[in-house]
């Protein structure tokens, strides 16, 4: 062991020694793993805010939400709702059903009209926890112009009506609502839903399941079709699902293909300057293998200098990403939000790994050469 | 009477560099004692050397050496003490340390280190420059700082390759001095020269210019 340690000892001096005779060869060795880390690095962080930034978009387009509309005329007031056509599936998915009324709102206060619509009791029991409260009329005045819990009268078809002002929950933007919205209980509705209307279900999954989302709308197609309500219509975020899963298959695909081309280079890079290193170099490690020093102790010393090499680059990169990562994306045009290091931070220590790693990959494998030209026999080397 | 044991033993042994034969069916013993191997140059002197450390593996034959083993890495490590003709020092490492790191590979203790150092060191005259680097000494003191880098594990076989080459007669004396009195016992030692100061001292010889092959002999006479 101490003999191990004295050539270990030998070896550490060695490459100091190197690093002070040829600094230019360690300089370009940093460089260059700085350059590769850093661009690995701000790829990663360009695709982690690209990736954020549509994730963001889709939960606002409602990703884990199926809509299911069917007007319903005064003579069809006898078939099942879709509500209850679809309460098998309020098991695998939050259900909400509601019924726009032909009758209009009026908000006294602003002078605004707001569309109507009625919930029944099984939807009352799903919204209570997705809109925070319950008022004591029942009676929502969902508005993004008002703060939330506000109590507010509406005239609803000429009567004056307690209701509680909530914001407008992510859900409700899946509706093709164009105005504020006023949501009545069906005890309420009753007279109006005898008029005839627009019938709209919502199955609200999971968006980071997928598969889920896809089997919920297998699931509710066939209970139409079962039920033959062609006058029903879906609209499912498959397509968008589908879309934003291409999406994260090319961010992984991309981010290995360069992952593998930047350990690539590295390799390359490190792999010619270690070997023109090591021919400088070789005759005073074979009079150590001649010692009977052993070959791996010998070879770990340039594994040893290219991980140290690449360690300080991958510091000094990871320093210099997160320095410019500010203006560097917004640069690029992306939402102030996206680029507080606070909210996503694409330089921590996790997802600096997954790209350093493939660099390191390379780093080992720069050794390949000089593992190659151990196997020289001592004796065509010494003199 | 022989002991097998602490001879090396060379059986059939070939040798080339590319299509160039240097040995063909080399047979030869060498006992324990000063050997000295003279021939011309390139006439294969150091490739015998080589061969019998490890340090290049015969195409053809075999090597036994003290311990009736091959030359292998242990045998390096532990029986073998070799001095190059060139570079021999580690330049980054003061004597003192070279020969440290020779004597730890070799397995000795730190006590057996430390007095074996300061012994061979005394006696090749190094004792005032142990803590020197290589680079500060002469040639003729890196010469004897190897020789006794190579002596510290008292080794069973002891190789040098022309020891004395481009030294002066000072240097020369103390190394004959040292080859004539202080070989480690039972130690084989095979010196490749074409020094005649060394032919004084007492020792077998092996003049290797008879196993050339004639061409080759014809062109190293031309």
């Amino acid at each position: 062991m101490k003999a191990w340690t004295l050539i270990a000892f030998y070896l550490s001096k060695d490459i100091w020694s190197r690093w002070l005779e040829h600094p230019g060869a360690v300089l370009a060795r940093l460089l260059v793993g700085v350059l590769l880390a850093a661009l690995l690095l701000f790829a990663q962080a360009g695709f982690l805010l690209a990736g954020r930034s549509i994730e963001a978009r889709v939960a606002r387009l409602g990703a884990g939400t199926l809509l299911l509309t069917e007007s319903v005329p005064p003579d069809r007031l006898d078939r099942a709702p879709l509500g209850e056509l679809l309460a098998p599936l309020g098991a695998q998915a939050d259900l909400l059903a509601f019924r726009q009324l032909p009758v209009s709102a009026r908000d006294p206060l602003r002078g605004e009209d707001c569309l109507v619509l009625a919930y029944g009791r099984e939807t009352q029991v799903a919204l209570a926890p997705l809109l925070a409260s319950v008022p004591p009329s029942g009676i929502y005045y969902v508005t993004p112009h008002l703060p939330a819990d506000l109590p507010v009268e509406i005239d609803i078809d000429g009567v004056l009506r307690e209701t509680t002002t909530v914001s407008p929950p992510t859900w409700l933007a899946r509706l093709p609502l164009v105005r504020p919205v006023v949501i009545v209980p069906d005890e309420l509705a009753d007279g109006w839903l005898r008029k005839g209307h627009l019938e709209f279900c919502l199955l609200l999954a999971d968006p980071a399941r997928p598969d889920h989302v896809r089997a919920l709308a297998d699931a509710a197609r066939t209970l139409l079709a079962v039920e033959r309500r062609d006058t029903a219509q879906m609209q499912s975020p498959e397509t968008l699902l589908n879309e934003l899963q291409a999406l994260t298959a090319t961010r992984e695909r991309t981010q290995a293909v360069a992952g593998l081309a930047g350990g690539f280079t590295l390799a390359l890079v490190f792999g010619a300057i270690a070997s023109l290193e090591y021919r400088q170099n070789q005759y005073i490690v074979a009079l150590l293998r001649s010692f009977g020093a052993p070959v791996a102790l010998l070879l770990l010393r340039y594994a040893l200098e290219a991980a140290i090499l690449l360690a300080l680059a991958g510091l000094a990169a990871r320093a210099l990403a997160a320095g410019l990562h500010a203006p560097v994306f917004a640069f690029a045009g992306f939402e102030e939000g996206l680029l507080d290091r606070a909210v996503i931070d694409p330089y921590a220590w996790g997802p600096v790994w997954i790209q350093l790693r493939w660099l390191l990959a390379g780093a080992a494998l720069s050794v390949v050469p000089i593992a190659i030209a151990l196997r020289q026999p001592v004796g065509r080397i010494l003199q | 009477m022989t002991d097998s044991s602490t001879d090396i033993i060379c059986a059939g042994l070939s040798f080339g560099y590319g299509r160039t034969t240097v040995l063909d069916k080399f047979d030869a013993r060498f006992r324990p004692g000063l050997t000295l191997v003279k021939g011309f140059s390139g006439c294969g002197k150091s490739t015998l050397l080589k061969l019998i450390a490890g340090y290049l593996q015969p195409s053809e034959g075999s090597l036994t050496v003290p311990g009736g083993t091959a030359p292998e890495a242990d045998f390096q490590r532990r029986a073998l003490g070799f001095v190059f003709q060139q570079l021999n020092l580690l330049p980054l490492a003061s004597l003192r340390r070279n020969l440290d790191l020779v004597g730890t590979l070799a397995g000795l203790s730190r006590a057996e280190v430390r007095v074996r150092t300061a012994k061979y060191l005394a006696l090749l005259g190094l004792d005032a420059l142990a803590d020197r680097r290589p680079s500060t000494l002469s040639g003729g003191q890196q010469q004897r700082a190897a020789i006794a880098r190579a002596l510290i594990k008292e080794p069973a076989v002891l190789l040098l390759d022309e020891p004395t080459s481009g030294l002066d007669d000072l240097n020369c004396r103390v190394i004959m001095k040292l080859l004539g009195s202080h070989l480690p016992p039972a130690c084989v030692c095979l010196v490749a020269t074409h020094d005649h100061r060394l032919e004084t001292l007492p020792h077998e010889g092996l003049d290797f210019n008879r196993f050339l092959p004639v061409e080759r002999h014809l062109v190293a006479l031309a």
